[in-house]
């Protein structure tokens, strides 16, 4: 006998007819051992030892779960020039995703998931990869795989593409995607990522009411959400490949450190004391002596295009100082704008912020043509994110209700795009 | 203030709990004017804490990678992998 498995085990109990309660078992496992004991079969070394293996399989396994191989694709464009890094950035910090390098062979490893954002550059890559992958399976390209045999290679293998433009999805990514990777590689596990959008947003027509003295609600002017796949699907677009997914806004890394920054050189001791993500420097932030009142980062000076309620809130602000001299209020733009704004923090933006107590926000308000593959789209489309995106409510942000959620987009170095 | 079921925020944002909502101009000067009273201060920092700790705690790139990418089915809904709150009108923030 090599080892006894000593558990919870069903047991009758003839003198009452019926079966012995769960838990009441281990004292008969226990008399069951002793006779084991007695002749030297059973050692409880041997025991313990098996225990602590069960115990560490359970840990691994549940450390492996957690994680998940990630290759993030960028260009040497945007590894060169910067931009776009958001897309890859902080991916470390993450307890559930290990990143990996294009270099390491584990790239093409069954479960590791791709993200690019890029499509042109991806392509011979994924052809590589799909080569790799058809000969470990035994097969080749040259066996002209159906879509479901392609599918079949490799199932966990998920390709996401990020379509960073305004639009959205468009402009021909699924006509590529269709035409080009999908014939390689199947379509289910090509995915799509695209930024917040919105259809049927008038909140210039709203701006233009209210000065001609209507009343019309704000909320009547606002959208709804697109949905990507649904909109595919109905136009067959969309014939095979996965789903159209949207992200949300997120943190800019960047201008989470230059308020990191910020607070130490303002106050070290502050600084030094409090993490950068726990609650101690939210509270501190939000304590700090703040001079101005309020502000919206934007004016009708700098915001031209697009710009009809944004200008509207902003000199509806500045206005509030004639009825109340007292209040502080500054609406003047704050370090980079447009461009540059999305790339770099400049530090009169981060020192705005933080020395103001509310902060309005206020969307812009476009229809756009959209196209798609083939077909030509005019609706009132309107990118929601036309930035990078990063959240940080240091003060109370006042919103208009279809842009609050663009509070968590603060560009370098203002709103104006 | 009432959350429009048109709009939707980031996952676990709420109006008045963490970012504040207005509605229409006279609606954003009365806002600006409470919350700069003085006897409002504290809800003011409370709200830009909560919001920045949010932001923080749930929206940084690497979150919404894990949504995504591991499909974390608690973020979907209708429009893609997203909160929920425009769904039906239903808001509860889970957080606060």
């Amino acid at each position: 006998m090599d080892v006894i498995l000593d558990g919870e085990v069903l047991a009758w109990n003839t003198e009452e007819n019926k079966p012995v309660p769960f838990g009441a078992n281990r004292t008969i496992a226990e008399i069951q051992r002793a006779p084991l004991h007695d002749i030297d079969v059973l050692k409880e070394s041997l025991i313990e030892s098996l225990s602590a293996l069960s115990s560490n399989t359970t840990t691994s396994i549940k450390t492996q779960q957690k994680k998940h191989s990630l290759y993030c694709h960028l260009t040497e464009r945007q590894i060169n020039e910067k931009i776009k890094h958001f897309l890859c950035n902080g991916w470390n910090e993450s307890d559930r995703l290990i990143q990996v390098r294009e270099s390491e062979s584990h790239m093409h490893e069954p479960e590791v998931i791709w993200v690019t954002s890029e499509f042109k550059d991806i392509v011979p890559l994924v052809k590589t990869s799909m080569q790799i992958r058809l000969e470990r399976h035994g097969k080749r390209f040259a066996d002209n795989l159906s879509q479901d045999e392609l599918d079949d290679i490799d199932p966990k293998w998920k390709i996401f593409i990020y379509d960073v433009s305004d639009n959205g999805i468009g402009n021909g990514w699924l006509w590529n995607v269709n035409n080009t990777i999908s014939p390689m590689v199947g379509c289910e596990r090509i995915n799509f990522l695209t930024r917040t959008a919105q259809n049927g947003r008038r909140m210039h027509y709203w701006v233009n009411q209210i000065r001609s003295g209507n009343s019309i609600s704000m909320a009547s002017a606002s959208a709804k959400p697109m949905n990507f796949t649904n909109i595919f699907e109905k136009e067959k677009l969309n014939p095979a490949c996965a789903s159209v997914q949207r992200l949300s806004f997120h943190v800019r890394e960047d201008i989470n450190r230059a308020i990191g920054d910020y607070m130490e050189k303002r106050n070290s001791t502050i600084a030094r004391s409090s993490s950068s993500l726990g609650s101690d420097l939210s509270y501190t932030i939000a304590h700090l002596p703040i001079p101005v009142d309020v502000r919206t980062f934007w004016n009708e000076q700098v915001c031209n295009t697009r710009c009809s309620l944004r200008n509207f809130v902003s000199k509806s602000v500045l206005q509030m100082t004639l009825k109340h001299p007292e209040m502080k209020v500054n609406t003047d733009i704050a370090g980079y704008i447009r461009g540059m704004g999305r790339r770099r923090v400049h530090p009169a933006y981060i020192r705005g912020m933080l020395e103001t107590k509310i902060i309005v926000l206020a969307q812009r308000g476009r229809s756009v043509v959209i196209f798609y593959i083939g077909h030509r789209h005019h609706q009132n489309f309107d990118p929601i994110a036309p930035t990078l995106l990063t959240a940080f409510f240091t003060r109370a942000f006042l919103t208009d209700q279809e842009f609050a959620h663009l509070l968590c987009r603060q560009m370098g170095g203002s709103f104006s795009t | 203030m009432l959350h429009d079921p048109q709009t939707y925020w980031p996952h676990m944002m709420a109006d008045g709990i963490n970012f504040v909502v207005y509605h229409n101009i006279s609606d954003l000067e009365s806002k600006i004017l409470y919350y700069l009273d003085p006897m409002n201060e504290q809800g003011r920092m409370t709200i830009g804490q909560r919001g920045r700790e949010l932001a923080l705690k749930h929206h940084r790139l690497w979150h919404q990678a894990e949504r995504i990418l591991l499909n974390d089915m608690s973020y979907h809904n209708d429009y893609g992998l997203y909160n929920k709150p425009w769904m039906n009108g239903e808001y509860s923030p889970s957080v606060y």
